[in-house]
């Protein structure tokens, strides 16, 4: 079994604002609606679908790859972020 | 322990009115899906594709048979294995099928058109699970009493298909398993003929008409039910998907391993009889069935439901895309089925 990655810092705030914007465009979010670092994918309505599809489409977004393992421990926008930041640093 | 269904079990999802509109289809299934059912004295029977132990060639025929089905792989018996299980637990079939308000059979000898259905409907079934259990018992190839086992154990756990007591969401959930049985027996005919049982090639291909022909019963409902209700029932469709269609028989445990239906789904998938594909293009089989992006007169959350259904399929396809994409670590398991040999999984 592959160990999990552990991941150590916040990502930038930037990072967070771009994972911000897939996440708002995967779900159709209302402008008016808010999200934070700490709004949870199943809070804005998010279902298993979804989650996958975000993933996909960070991974896309910053040139990254996530292990199944990885992407399953997502469930906010700021461990989204930070994941991403701890993969482009490899 | 055999696994148990972990969602909460909701039930009576479908309001009194609408229990009277299936009352009132009582004529219209006499005459519209009554008629998809085979006369008995029409029907074949099991003994139409076995050895016939009544006559003197009978322990030829089964030296024949068995000179066949030495030529199948082991991947290919534990799928079709698998299959006459789930065709044994009928019981579980039947029982969800009288859970349905208003089309319940309420006495066991109901007279109502729904009623009748059902009785035939399993009746047919039931010849499916006879016909396999005799070929795979004649076969010598797998070990009867660990499927008899894990019948018995399948039996006892039942399912839960999340229908609700919904025959808007029962309907539509038969008409996707019809189909998805439909594909499966067409596959499991095709293998079979592939590697020389011709034989049994017929056996899953006649078993597979059966399915087709019901699968034409289930979706004319479903096409009456988008006929009269249109919003009600894209919204249950959406439902459904959800939810995820599961399969019957994701309960099955065999005594021995706790993932038996994953690694009996995952040869299923390796060998080709039945892939996430598959459950794709039967969704999008069905939303062309019911022409669903063609409804007009939604609600707003009905709108929000035929997009989501229209668009599902190709979602669905993407994933299935990248997780073969990815290099899957395979590893061997053993089933018991086969008297413990390993299969990759």
């Amino acid at each position: 079994m592959m160990p999990r990655l552990r991941v150590s810092c916040a990502a930038a705030p930037e990072t967070v604002e771009k994972v911000s914007t897939i996440v708002r465009k995967q779900l159709a979010l209302a402008e008016e609606t808010q999200v934070t670092g700490e709004t949870k994918f199943a809070e804005l309505g998010a279902d298993s679908l979804d989650t996958v599809e975000i993933v996909m489409k960070l991974e896309e977004e910053f040139g990254v790859g996530v292990e199944e393992e990885n992407a399953q421990t997502i469930t906010t926008i700021q461990e989204a972020a930070d994941l991403i930041e701890t993969l482009q640093k490899k | 322990m055999p696994p148990k269904e972990v969602h909460v079990q909701k039930t009576h999802s479908m309001s009194p009115q609408k229990i009277e509109m299936f009352k009132s289809l009582e004529n219209w299934a006499q005459e519209n899906i009554l008629v998809l059912l085979k006369p008995v004295e029409k029907c074949w029977q099991p003994q139409d594709f076995l050895p016939d132990p009544a006559s003197d060639g009978f322990e030829e025929q089964v030296k024949e048979l068995r000179e066949r089905t030495k030529e199948l792989p082991d991947d290919y018996f534990v799928v079709l294995v698998g299959d006459m299980i789930t065709e044994e637990a009928l019981p579980t079939y039947q029982t969800m099928l009288n859970t349905l308000d208003g089309v319940r059979d309420e006495t066991g000898a109901s007279l109502s058109p729904w009623a009748i259905w059902t009785r035939a409907w399993t009746a047919e079934e039931n010849r499916h699970g006879d016909l396999l259990n005799k070929y795979l018992y004649l076969s010598g190839r797998v070990d009867m009493k660990q499927i008899e086992k894990t019948i018995q154990y399948l039996i006892g756990s039942g399912m839960d298909p999340q229908t609700e007591n919904n025959p808007y969401l029962g309907f539509i959930y038969t008409s996707f398993q019809e189909r998805a049985t439909f594909v499966s027996h067409g596959n499991t005919a095709r293998l079979a003929k592939d590697h020389g049982d011709v034989k049994l090639a017929q056996v899953c291909g006649i078993i597979a008409a059966d399915e087709k022909r019901h699968e034409t019963a289930y979706t004319k409902i479903v096409e009456k039910l988008f006929e009269l209700d249109p919003d009600g029932t894209v919204l249950a469709l959406a439902d459904m998907m959800r939810k995820k269609v599961s399969m019957p028989a994701h309960l099955m445990y065999d005594g021995v391993d706790d993932n038996l239906f994953d690694n009996y789904s995952s040869v299923a998938q390796r060998i080709g009889v039945y892939t996430a594909r598959d459950y794709a293009d039967i969704l999008e089989f069905l939303v062309q069935r019911w022409n669903v992006a063609a409804l007009t007169g939604l609600s707003g959350e009905g709108r929000k439901a035929q997009d989501f259904v229209c668009g599902l399929a190709p979602r669905i396809r993407r994933l299935e895309e990248r997780a073969q994409a990815r290099a899957k670590q395979t590893s061997l398991a053993p089933f018991s089925w086969i008297f413990g040999k390993e299969l990759t999984v």
